[in-house]
């Protein structure tokens, strides 16, 4: 399973306009292009889970993340916000870049974990958080993932 | 047998009575500060110390006004005042364990934050004034604020001092038993009330805050040490009520019932919501939490202390002083005290936190550790109830160690599946908390 497969280009954002945790997730929902309804409800879903304790995980990285019957199979999605957002984030540093991880309730294949657990272990490689604001389109951040062999 | 115990306070003399009192009230501080939860606290550190500092100074005036407008001197009701201005949050809590009432986390920890830093400032204050009571005359507006000033410098430098030369200490030093940390322990605790004492600091300040700066850090042995402390608070507490209740005179109490009902009512129903506002006012607290704060800022054993130490101080009026203060608070206790729990459901300040697990998982060890065990509660909203343990992506150093289920605990085998409900306990290095807490959310308070 590669990261990379998961992603698509128009699903990435680097200029990020929102100025609230509520805007950015809202913004980085409108990336996987659902209805106004699945939308609204993926936003509640994703507040509920921020509400146990941000996704937020420090060096200005955050995964948000949760289960929900508004797709039908595993969707993310990476927004960047250069001049970073306050995420509540476990550091309490502003937050620059977010992965976003929907899964439907039921997967055959049983992806979304693996899937964090993969975003997670990228962003804890070293040079990663200077890599991602150095990135100036979506086909480069792909190449790093590439790159990364994630 | 009331007779022969009071000769035998008697007989102790003013010296040992207050001796034992210090210790006692330094015991209980330094259980406290070990046990603030100072990364929890951080977020409610200002408006608690607003409340802590400028609301007893604002508590104090206010009650000295009143008890000066029934006929009392000032001298006499700025002591007054000053003792009865510190809250006790313990009292709160006590009263919401019992009824199985949580309250919400702004709510609980600023009043517990205020209280653990209050008492520290209403000793400070109940010095000075009762210097001015027995000497009246001899200290002003100035002289007060200055001598409260030097009294908190040179306390908290005391405490932050032997705080972190302790933790230093308890780094560099392996001694050969687990007992003799607790002698450690509470050598720290008499040194930070007794050098800075001598030097005309706050002993009390700077006992709460060296504790507050040990139990933030890494303490060898530290579960064992902390309910050694506790246990100790514990003792220190009934030692003090068995000595306070032979200091009152039942008799004494009819005199003291009007006045003391007017201010124990005006502490109540006016000081202590008025400052609770204007002391949160700038950070924009809920009117309901205000409301609350203000209603229950109750006042527990520390004022009666501090009312004892005016009596051994044998100033005029003093044991007015005490009866007043012991009536103020036991009215204090029963009205706002028997009302806590219908405040908080009735403001809706009831906390939907999660239930605390039946059994608790903890590593004792005589050596500072590098890996640590947090617990986390599988709430529905984690998207984790079915998934086996061996799904999870912990990372390469991590792993579950336990799982507490009700009143059954179920070994984390990797096809042990999670419910929600479940209380986990995770094994892993401090760097990868926060990939863990990105699977299980916060972790659970200890």
């Amino acid at each position: 399973m590669e990261l990379r497969d998961f992603f698509s280009e128009d699903a990435i954002e680097l200029e990020l306009k929102g100025t609230s945790k509520d805007d950015v997730l809202k913004e980085l929902i409108a990336l996987l292009k659902l209805d106004e309804k699945s939308e609204g409800m993926l936003f509640k879903m994703l507040k509920r889970r921020e509400n146990l304790g941000s996704t937020g995980i420090g060096r200005g990285i955050a995964i948000p993340h949760c289960r929900s019957l508004v797709v039908s199979k595993l969707r993310v999605a990476f927004g960047r916000k250069r001049e970073g957002l306050d995420f509540k984030a476990i550091d309490d540093k502003p937050v620059n870049f977010f992965f976003l991880i929907v899964a439907p309730p039921l997967e055959v294949s049983n992806q979304y974990l693996p899937v964090l657990g993969k975003i997670a272990q990228f962003s804890k490689e070293a040079d990663v958080p200077e890599r991602l604001l150095a990135i100036g389109s979506p086909a480069e951040f792909m190449a790093l993932l590439e790159e990364k062999h994630v | 047998m009331a007779n022969f115990f009071q000769q035998v306070v008697a007989g102790l003399g003013s010296g040992a009575i207050y001796a034992s009192l210090a210790l006692a009230l330094v015991l209980i501080l330094f259980d406290a500060g070990l046990n603030t939860p100072i990364q929890s606290l951080r977020k409610y550190i200002v408006p608690a110390s607003v409340l802590a500092t400028l609301g007893v100074v604002g508590t104090a005036l206010l009650v000295a006004s009143a008890a000066h407008a029934v006929g009392f001197p000032w001298t006499f009701a700025l002591v007054l005042g000053a003792v009865v201005s510190p809250t006790d949050a313990a009292a709160v809590f006590a009263v919401l364990r019992n009824s199985g009432i949580h309250l919400k986390r702004r709510v609980g920890l600023t009043l517990e934050a205020e209280s653990g830093l209050n008492d520290p400032m209403a000793v400070i204050l109940t010095t000075v004034l009762t210097t001015n009571l027995l000497m009246p005359g001899t200290m002003n507006g100035w002289t007060v604020s200055a001598e409260v000033v030097v009294h908190i410098a040179v306390g908290a430098a005391f405490g932050a001092g032997i705080g972190f030369g302790g933790l230093w200490i308890l780094k560099k030093v392996r001694l050969a038993a687990g007992g003799l940390y607790v002698a450690l322990m509470i050598s720290f605790a008499l040194l930070s009330f007794g050098a800075p004492t001598v030097l005309g600091g706050s002993g009390f300040l700077s006992v709460y805050l060296s504790a507050v700066i040990l139990g933030d850090g890494e303490l060898p042995y530290r579960t064992g040490l902390l309910r050694v402390h506790d246990a100790l608070a514990w003792l220190a507490q009934i030692a003090m009520f068995l000595l306070l209740g032979l200091l009152v005179s039942p008799s004494r109490m009819l005199d003291v019932a009007l006045p003391g009902l007017i201010l124990a009512i005006f502490v109540t129903f006016i000081a202590r919501p008025l400052i609770a506002a204007l002391s949160l006012f700038p950070f924009r607290y809920p009117a309901k939490d205000v409301a609350y704060i203000g209603w229950v800022g109750l006042r527990g054993a520390v004022p009666i202390v501090l009312a004892t130490f005016v009596i051994l101080s044998r100033a005029s009026g003093s044991e007015k002083i005490f009866d007043l203060v012991f009536f103020i608070v036991v009215v204090n206790a029963l009205v706002p005290g028997m009302t806590v729990r219908w405040v908080t459901r009735k403001l809706g300040l009831e906390s939907d936190d999660p239930p605390m697990p039946r059994a608790v998982l903890e590593i004792e060890s005589l050596q500072p550790l590098g890996e640590t065990l947090t617990s986390f509660y599988i709430d529905e909203d984690l998207d984790l109830a079915g998934v086996s343990i061996e799904e999870i992506p912990f990372p390469e150093s991590a792993g579950a160690t336990l799982i507490v289920r009700g009143n059954n605990l179920i070994p984390p085998k990797p096809s042990a599946t999670l419910a929600v409900g479940d209380h986990l306990y995770v094994f892993s290095k401090p760097e990868d908390l926060p990939f863990i807490q990105l699977m299980f959310g916060r972790p659970e308070e200890k």
